[in-house]
């Protein structure tokens, strides 16, 4: 049997509402989804935590799903499925002051701002993998053992209107906001949708390059959810960078699909 | 014999080599002599040159002077990644300038808008600013994207030659390449790590004296037309060439080089107001190191000698002051210390060299044995 194992925090919410959905509904799946681990408090300590010898390994809980069912007659494939690690592109882009900045995607020539302070996208690269060493860390310590596939779903694209990322803003990215000194929020506190989907796409290029560079399967976020130009639809968002419910029934699917074409497929000896 | 009307008696101990020199625990030699200015802590202190002056800007910085950053790293970046693109390494980011010649290409270039003919060299779809190819270590992503990287740098420096209130420029080469449609000066030959080298269009330059006071010449003048209270303090880089294009030994070439510097350095700061020699090549070179202060490959500035360096400058110029050391827990003359030697620490033995310096020269030598 194939399971696949949902860990993440604020972006796994969205597929246990759907997981919750599905149940509720009766609807079957060849998939065993389990959502280990969503929310804020999902992962006590963080992905990666030290054991009382001070060695890092994985969150326990975590470790504790990949080993449940494992002394059966027959084992299950289990099929670990991040989807951690998707808020730097919020806490770096969301919001300018009056240090306005933009970048450049590979293949882009045009400038958002004349007055923008331009940074090359291998600086805002490389600043984002630093922000990202704890994930990289995890996908280190992912026991191969334990593990059929590794795969991370990316967190979704931006949502393009500053009106409802104005009114929806929770208070977690307020306190972004604070900690950069921008006073109160208002609508010209919060960066050009445009800006926003470029630093979100560097984000997403350092997270594929840190999963496949570990052998993982990487998959950007359901493209029925995303619009021609790359921002989350209105009917998937739930606040200013997340999916609801609907959306997590995409990354479902999504998944199912991925699992049922690669069924047959052996795992490759790279994978974590 | 009579000495009664000698001139040389009666001079100040720094004129005898034995009082000042060999007579002198090494660590104490202090031949720098009374500057014709003083800096602050409150000073705006820009530096550039040859990797050495990678040294100054860091230990200016370590002493809790603010270093006058026209170009700093982006909010976001973190440390690892300021020091990985070069942000904070010199007031702009501008990379090495090792020549007189490039120090006042990169002026004319900040004030007078003209760019060179050789925009970009291309490599497996990447771009590399031919004047500053160290800065972008992958180069950049496309076109676009280095000319507005260039742009905002030129603005950098624009800002940093109007606002700064002293200069520390070292001289580090006299051999340079240039392009031979508009005569732009790169740091480093093309087809050495960078871009690809062309015998029609580029050509070799060994800058002598005349050409090095002619370019510092207009520099001083184009910065006090911009800048008028500006103060400047040249110095020597004591590094040895890594190679010559010069068809003769590496080590005459180091030694015509170093002269020719030394001697353009002088013309300068004695015919003009406000420019302050520090010797820091004599410091790191002299005989009373014996050599010591140089790393295994006789090439790198061990910590020791920096902090030498470093306390001779803030001595003169910051008295009162307090250096930080990046040398490891030596006094600066230890009284245990065997006469007429220089102390290295265990931590000079254990490092080649003071921190990772980024110097684009050290592709000249393309084997890596070493």
């Amino acid at each position: 049997m194939d399971r696949v194992l949902l860990v993440g925090q604020s972006h796994a919410n969205c597929v246990n509402a759907a997981v919750k959905a599905r149940k509720g509904a009766g609807r079957k799946s060849d998939c065993a989804f389990e959502v280990v681990a969503h929310g804020a408090d999902g992962l006590p300590g963080s992905y990666v935590v030290r054991n009382a010898a001070g060695d890092e390994m994985i969150n326990p809980i975590v470790m504790k799903a990949l080993k449940s069912g494992a002394a059966a007659a027959e084992p299950p494939r289990n099929w670990l499925v991040s989807m951690l690690a998707g808020n730097n592109a919020v806490q770096i882009g969301l919001f300018q002051g009056d240090d306005r900045w933009q970048t450049l995607l590979p293949g882009q020539d045009e400038l958002l701002d004349d007055e923008a302070r331009f940074i090359p996208y291998d600086v805002l690269a490389s600043a984002i993998a630093k922000r990202l060493a704890l994930f990289k860390r995890f996908l280190e310590l992912v026991p191969k053992g334990l593990v059929h596939r590794f795969v991370h779903v990316d967190a979704p694209p931006p949502v393009r209107s500053n009106e409802y990322i104005l009114e929806k803003m929770p208070a977690k990215i307020r306190a972004v906001a604070s900690s950069l000194g921008l006073g109160e929020i208002t609508l010209d506190s919060i960066a050009q949708p445009e800006h926003r989907r470029r630093v979100w796409e560097c984000q997403s290029d350092v997270i594929r390059r840190m999963v496949e560079g570990v052998g993982g399967i990487y998959l950007r976020p359901p493209a029925d959810a995303i619009d021609a130009d790359g921002f989350l639809r209105e009917e998937f968002r739930i606040d200013p960078s997340h999916g609801n419910a609907a959306y997590g029934e995409l990354v479902l699917a999504m998944l199912e699909d991925l699992v049922r074409k690669r069924a047959g497929t052996k795992a490759r000896e790279a994978t974590p | 014999m009579s000495h009664e009307t000698c001139p040389y008696s009666g001079m100040p101990d720094q004129a005898y080599w034995k009082r000042v020199v060999a007579g002198v625990d090494p660590g104490v030699v202090d031949p720098v002599g009374t500057p014709p200015f003083g800096l602050s802590k409150s000073d705006r202190v820009a530096t550039a040159g040859s990797c050495f002056a990678q040294h100054i800007a860091r230990y200016l910085g370590n002493a809790g002077l603010a270093p006058y950053i026209t170009e700093p790293a982006p909010v976001m970046a973190d440390a690892a990644t300021a020091q990985e693109f070069q942000y904070g390494t010199y007031s702009a980011r501008y990379g090495n300038l090792y020549t007189a010649r490039q120090l006042l290409q990169l002026f004319k270039r900040a004030f007078d808008g003209a760019e060179p003919v050789d925009e970009a060299w291309e490599r497996d779809g990447r771009y590399f600013d031919p004047y500053r190819p160290s800065v972008q270590p992958d180069g950049f992503r496309s076109l676009a994207e280095l000319r507005a990287d260039r742009r905002q740098h030129l603005a950098a420096v624009r800002r940093m030659f109007t606002g700064l209130d002293v200069f520390v420029f070292t001289l580090g080469l006299t051999e340079s390449w240039f392009n031979r449609t508009d005569g732009a000066v790169y740091p480093v030959c093309p087809g050495c790590g960078w871009g690809t080298f062309d015998p029609v269009r580029h050509g070799f330059i060994n800058f002598g004296v005349n050409d090095i006071v002619a370019d510092l010449g207009e520099f001083l003048a184009r910065l006090r037309a911009v800048n008028p209270a500006s103060r400047v303090i040249l110095t020597v880089s004591p590094v040895p060439l890594v190679a010559t294009a010069e068809k003769r030994h590496v080590l005459q070439s180091t030694t015509l080089s170093k002269s020719v510097l030394r001697v353009a350095a002088d013309m300068i700061a004695s015919t003009h107001e406000r420019v302050a020699y520090f010797p820091s090549y004599e410091i790191i070179t002299g005989a009373f190191s014996r050599g010591r202060y140089f790393a295994e490959d006789l090439r790198s500035v061990l910590p020791t000698g920096v902090d030498h360096v470093m306390r001779t400058f803030f001595n003169a110029f910051l008295p009162g002051v307090e250096m930080r050391r990046e040398s490891a827990e030596v006094p600066a003359a230890s009284p245990r210390q065997e006469r007429g030697t220089v102390a290295v620490s265990s931590q000079d033995q254990a490092f080649t060299r003071v921190a990772d310096l980024i110097c684009e020269e050290e592709q000249l030598d393309g084997r890596t044995d070493d």
